[in-house]
């Protein structure tokens, strides 16, 4: 069982997100926003991040650069509508994000991607 | 002298003034289209970006709800019946997505076949058409180096032209050959595409 941190500023899509992994067994803990994230990365471990990419405050692809510098051994997943933001997609790998998954994503497609970058 | 008439917009007859005026409204007729067109698609671009989260978190619902929910209930079949259309919805949605994701994809080597496949895979799913099959017919295997959004819309453009001419219980067929050094992608009666093949 890992345990991952899921970040979304959209509340439905974040409950739903922790669900899928908690029943795939995982242990997920979420935040609202970036901020959320690295402050709640001060004080807990966590073993992978599944990340939005539009969010307010830092984007998605913003907080992986930032989490690069500060933990560049934490594998991100990044979460994106995609077909709106190419270049943040493009920008998201050359950071070498560790997996993107496309919304509306099935469960197998988070899953799968999550299993990917735990590996 | 021959049997050819020039074109309207040739000087010879703009200096005399024929047709000038309506050749100058069939080009911004054009140019409108054209605008109209880029604009449609970004406000397409932005509208499956808007749908994909409302629509993951009605998909994901439903099937959570219909896990919790008792199988042969009223309750079970009426989430069962969101969770399929809002999944078939889904597909649209992300098949969409990938040819838009396509648009922005540099050049490369792509295998030609495969491309139509995926071409009419797409057409299938968006075109609302039922009573029409679409498939491939694979002659060939030939590749070709070309953007892949560019192929794929010039397929697809294609594959709509077929439609468009086809009657019910029609079958519309992609042919896919190679002509020496050509790669040719054909519709009977809509036309053909040709690249240059890959050797």
């Amino acid at each position: 069982m890992s345990r991952i941190l899921v970040v979304d500023d959209e509340q439905l899509v974040r409950d739903l997100t922790v669900q899928v992994l908690e029943r795939s067994g995982h242990d997920v803990v979420s935040a609202g926003d970036a901020k959320g994230v690295l402050e709640l990365l001060e004080r807990e471990l966590v073993d992978l991040v599944v990340s939005d990419v539009v969010m307010p405050g830092l984007t998605g692809v913003e907080l992986l650069s930032v989490l690069r510098d500060r933990h560049p051994d934490l594998p991100v997943v990044l979460m994106t509508g995609g077909s709106a933001e190419p270049e943040r997609t493009t920008k998201a790998l050359e950071l070498g994000a560790d997996g993107i998954v496309y919304k509306p994503y099935s469960h197998s497609d988070l899953i799968d991607a999550v299993r990917t970058a735990l590996a | 002298m021959t049997g050819l008439r020039p074109s309207p917009s040739t000087p010879e007859l703009n200096d005399a003034g024929l047709d000038d005026h309506r050749a100058v409204s069939g080009d911004e007729r054009s140019s409108g289209d054209e605008r109209a067109l880029r604009t449609l698609g970004r406000l397409t671009r932005g509208a499956l970006h808007e749908i994909a989260n409302p629509l993951l978190a009605l998909v994901g619902s439903a099937e959570f709800a219909l896990a919790d929910a008792r199988p042969g209930t009223k309750l079970h079949s009426r989430l069962e019946l969101v969770q399929h259309t809002g999944e078939e919805i889904a597909e649209i949605v992300r098949a969409l997505q990938r040819f838009t994701r396509e648009q922005d994809a540099p050049a490369a080597r792509i295998g030609l076949a495969d491309a139509a496949e995926d071409a009419v895979a797409l057409v299938r799913r968006v075109s609302a058409v039922r009573d029409v099959e679409l498939t491939v017919r694979r002659e060939a295997q030939p590749e070709v180096f070309a953007a892949p959004g560019a192929l794929a819309s010039a397929l697809v453009d294609l594959l709509l032209d077929g439609l468009a001419g086809a009657e019910r219980d029609d079958v519309v067929v992609l042919v896919v050959s190679q002509e020496g050094a050509e790669a040719v992608a054909a519709v009977a009666g809509a036309g053909e595409l040709r690249w240059e093949a890959e050797s």
